[in-house]
């Protein structure tokens, strides 16, 4: 690791992790865990078809059934206003959300729900599914983005005009919106250019890949209160979210956080909690709904596909002059896929005065796209980040001093304009040029890869609360579910503030009636912004610590100060005291004015971004096409590491998720829009065996806004392994790979075509 | 109390949104909040998009929640799209 210098006692340490113990010993409660006595089975029919109108739906014959208690469709929800509510980049239009959780007017794809019941049991859930009559007018259907795009397509939204544009189009079409970003004079770019390459390439939509399915447990009770207990992302977003479907007041809605077995981002939207909720209500019964591994593949939202042309142009001497890129990346059946996010991030790790990226978001016949590790941002950096390998070459120039003469430094223009901040991208090239492994020999069928990344990460709205106990110890209690360590992390910066021992701390998750709101855990926001909240209530804690220890010496709180966990006289004119430790303080709390306690909520700012640049060696199978990974290593700014086994375990993660989506994952579709692949032995994510020891190697750049100087670490890991592996395998093999997976299958008939071009043909 | 002239910068999709192109201006301000006030002054409504819509980037450093960050004369300020979590 890459040392930032500065000492401290607790942050950098590595202690066991807090919530280890219940999750080994499997009584951690996940979403499935929960019970209640007379807890009914809540399950969800699904259309069959990938676009179909619904002319009808009679659920009175499910209805009638013994042991049925319940049948929801769209009918029970409150239609919603057409509405973009939020920053364009993520915003939210609840008469499309509601769609997407029970379809009204239209099934948009394979697997959207239609219908929900509960029963006693699962058997009678499912005989009672069978019962609801649905009369659907089959339409056709699209799957492929591109295809969506086109003139002529089938319209999934007859009345969707396309937003971004001036003035509006007068048809309707499938792209929801366009969007533009740029800077400087792009032509004038390219016309300084040695050399140029474009190029288009296109991304398989591939899911987040969560061990634990979609599940929760709701129960609606008399007074007209409801709970929930849910794997999720963010519990408060689930309570936001399920509030405005079912007509709820977010007061009257308490949602708790269970354990969460993988989101990586799509756990961060609802499912089943407004159908659960409302099936509780008419049945007048807890109901629990778990999904099966099919409706996670053929309902929940995976990251998008892309199509995209990436162009850059660069002098003989490795300068880049300019660069360009169009990005149509699929939404899904509704509008919101991360299109601004691809054209924000692609070009971001480089110092360009000309570049332009345009994305088109587009609907098609698929689930509606959720959020996935730093989403868009791998998909653009497969394109741009490929395109950088091959000037490189035309240039006879290594890749990582190419990367290193264009990188990016605090202060250079982004593509919207404004300035960089911190931005340690130089030194994770530089500390990879010096690395071991890029002088570890190569044979036949192997090769070599390096990409590099970058994301934005997050701040926001993050609420903590800190209390002080007689013993000395401390509870913290955040409203962030714990993805990734927030426990530890939370803790450790709780420690450090405080000047106690780290097992003093015991760092919990609350639920939304117990702590202040707290956003998603996501965008890579949680150790910054709820450390931020943590350390804003520590900082409030010592206030009053000081004030107490005041009131114990009976001098001025001016004359106290905070020092290695104690409170000491500011100077000897104050008074010849002992210092008091915390413990020693807080065992006279009901003589000094009560418990000891503090809120820290805050809107955090300060961001600085993620940066990553990956090497990787590959051999090729030129027998098959099969890929094996052989040594990976990955370097990232991670601005100071608070925990760093939990910061190298989000490298790790990070990239073996982007192993599984330059390999082998996709989703198949039929040519009727149908699923074929929907469950983990068609669609291949990796195991272990697929993957060697990878290498995180960190860099400390110390986030300056932030008091330990931290920076998001969860998601720009995932941005580089695409075309670092597919940069490899053209080392390996002289064939360059335009399309994802590069599975054995593909890969292999990109090898056939080059060893026999015209059989080929 | 006279307040320095802070350079206002608006992303090129906010400005052909909302100022018919105009992206750069020099307003007086001693807060995030000044700026705001006097955006709005010439461009009446851009405010409450402004602060639903955009972060703001004072001298690289982006915030959500700008009101009270203090600029002064060399300050440059950029309203950019939000990047609120992914």
């Amino acid at each position: 690791m890459a040392s930032s210098g500065k000492q401290y006692k607790w942050i950098g340490t590595r202690p066991v992790r807090p919530d280890g113990v219940d999750k080994v010993t499997g009584r951690a409660k996940y979403g499935a865990d929960y019970a209640f006595p007379n807890m009914l089975v809540g399950k969800v029919l699904r259309s069959p078809h990938a676009h179909a109108r619904i002319r009808s739906i009679d659920t009175s014959a499910a209805e009638a059934m013994p042991g049925v208690k319940a049948v929801v469709t769209a009918k029970d929800f409150p239609d919603q206003d057409f509405a973009y509510i939020g920053p364009e980049r993520v915003a939210v239009n609840f008469y499309h959300v509601t769609r997407n959780i029970m379809a009204r007017e239209k099934a948009l794809y394979e697997g959207h729900a239609v219908a929900a019941v509960a029963a006693t049991t699962p058997e009678i859930a499912e005989v009672a599914m069978r019962a609801i009559k649905i009369d659907y007018e089959v339409l056709p259907s699209v799957i492929d983005v591109m295809e969506a795009a086109a003139d002529g397509a089938p319209l999934l939204h007859e009345d969707m005009i396309t937003r971004g544009i001036e003035p509006a189009p007068t048809k309707p079409s499938n792209i929801a919106k366009v969007v533009n970003f740029g800077i400087g004079d792009v032509a004038a770019g390219f016309a300084a250019a040695d050399e140029i390459v474009e190029m288009e390439f296109d991304t398989a939509a591939v899911h987040q890949g969560y061990i634990e399915p979609h599940a929760c447990t709701a129960r609606y009770n008399e007074d007209g209160q409801g709970e929930i207990w849910s794997s999720s992302q963010g519990h408060f977003v689930v309570r936001a979210l399920t509030a405005k479907l079912t007509g709820m007041r977010a007061a009257d809605l308490r949602v708790h956080p269970a354990e969460i077995g993988g989101g990586f981002g799509g756990k961060t939207v609802v499912y089943l909690e407004p159908l659960a909720l409302m099936l509780s209500k008419k049945a007048g019964a807890a109901v629990r709904a778990v999904m099966t591994r099919d409706e996670v593949f053929k309902a929940s939202g995976p990251t998008s596909g892309g199509a995209m042309t990436v162009k850059i142009g660069c002098t003989k001497d490795g300068r880049i002059t300019a660069a360009e890129g169009t990005y149509y990346i699929q939404a899904g059946a509704f509008p919101g896929s991360p299109v601004i996010n691809c054209c924000l991030c692609c070009f971001a790790p480089y110092a360009i005065e000309n570049q332009k990226a345009v994305g088109y978001d587009v609907v098609s016949n698929r689930p509606k796209a959720a959020a996935y590790r730093a989403p868009g941002s791998p998909i653009s950096a497969f394109g741009v980040e490929s395109v950088l390998d091959i000037l490189a070459k035309k240039i006879g120039m290594d890749p990582l001093a190419f990367r290193l003469k264009n990188a990016a430094v605090e202060g250079t223009k982004t593509i919207m304009g404004s300035p960089h901040p911190s931005f340690g991208f130089a030194e994770t090239v530089e500390v990879l040029q010096t690395h071991a492994h890029m002088k570890q020999p190569l044979g036949p069928n192997q090769g070599r890869g390096v990409a590099s990344g970058y994301w934005f990460n997050g701040g926001g709205e993050s609420s903590a609360t800190m209390h002080l106990n007689a013993d000395g110890t401390a509870v913290v209690a955040t409203g962030s579910v714990d993805v990734g360590g927030s426990r530890a992390s939370m803790a450790l910066m709780a420690a450090e503030t405080l000047g106690i021992d780290y097992d003093k701390v015991r760092a919990i998750v609350a639920d939304t009636a117990n702590v202040g709101y707290t956003h998603v855990t996501g965008g890579s926001r949680v150790t910054l912004a709820t450390g931020a909240a943590v350390i804003k209530a520590a900082d409030a804690c010592i206030t009053e610590l000081r004030k107490r220890a005041a009131l114990m010496w009976d001098v001025d709180v001016d004359g106290v100060v905070w020092e290695d966990g104690c409170a000491k006289p500011a100077s000897t004119n104050v008074g010849d005291f002992e210092p008091l430790s915390l413990a020693e303080i807080t065992a006279k709390a009901a003589q000094t004015g009560g418990p000891i306690g503090a809120a820290g909520q805050v809107n955090a700012g300060g961001v600085s971004p993620g940066l990553a640049t990956h090497v990787v060696d590959v051999e090729v199978d030129p027998e098959t096409g099969k890929v094996t990974i052989l040594r990976y290593t990955a370097s990232q700014d991670v601005g100071r590491a608070i925990h760093p086994s939990y910061v190298e375990g989000q490298i790790q993660g990070g990239v073996v998720q982007g192993i599984g989506w330059a390999l082998n994952e996709e989703y198949i579709y039929g040519k009727d829009g149908k699923l074929q692949n929907a469950g983990f032995l068609d669609y291949r994510i990796p195991v272990a065996s697929d993957v060697p020891m990878v290498e995180a190697v960190m860099v400390e750049k110390p986030n300056p806004n932030h008091k330990y100087g931290v920076k998001g670490v969860g998601e720009v890991n995932i941005c580089p392994p695409m075309a670092a592996i597919a940069n490899a395998i053209e080392n390996a093999t002289g064939v360059r790979m335009q399309s994802l997976p590069m599975s054995p299958p593909r890969l292999l008939a990109a090898l056939d075509a080059a060893r026999m071009p015209e059989a080929a043909e | 109390m006279i307040k320095p002239k802070v350079r206002v910068v608006l992303a090129h999709s906010l400005s052909r949104q909302y100022t018919g192109g105009k992206t750069e201006y020099e307003v007086e301000a001693s807060r995030v909040r000044d700026i705001l006030r006097a955006l709005d002054d010439l461009h009446p409504g851009i405010r409450e998009h402004l602060e639903e819509e955009t972060a703001v980037s004072i001298d690289g450093m982006i915030y959500d929640d700008a009101y009270l960050q203090e600029v002064n004369e060399n300050t440059e300020v950029f309203f950019i799209p939000k990047l609120d979590a992914g």
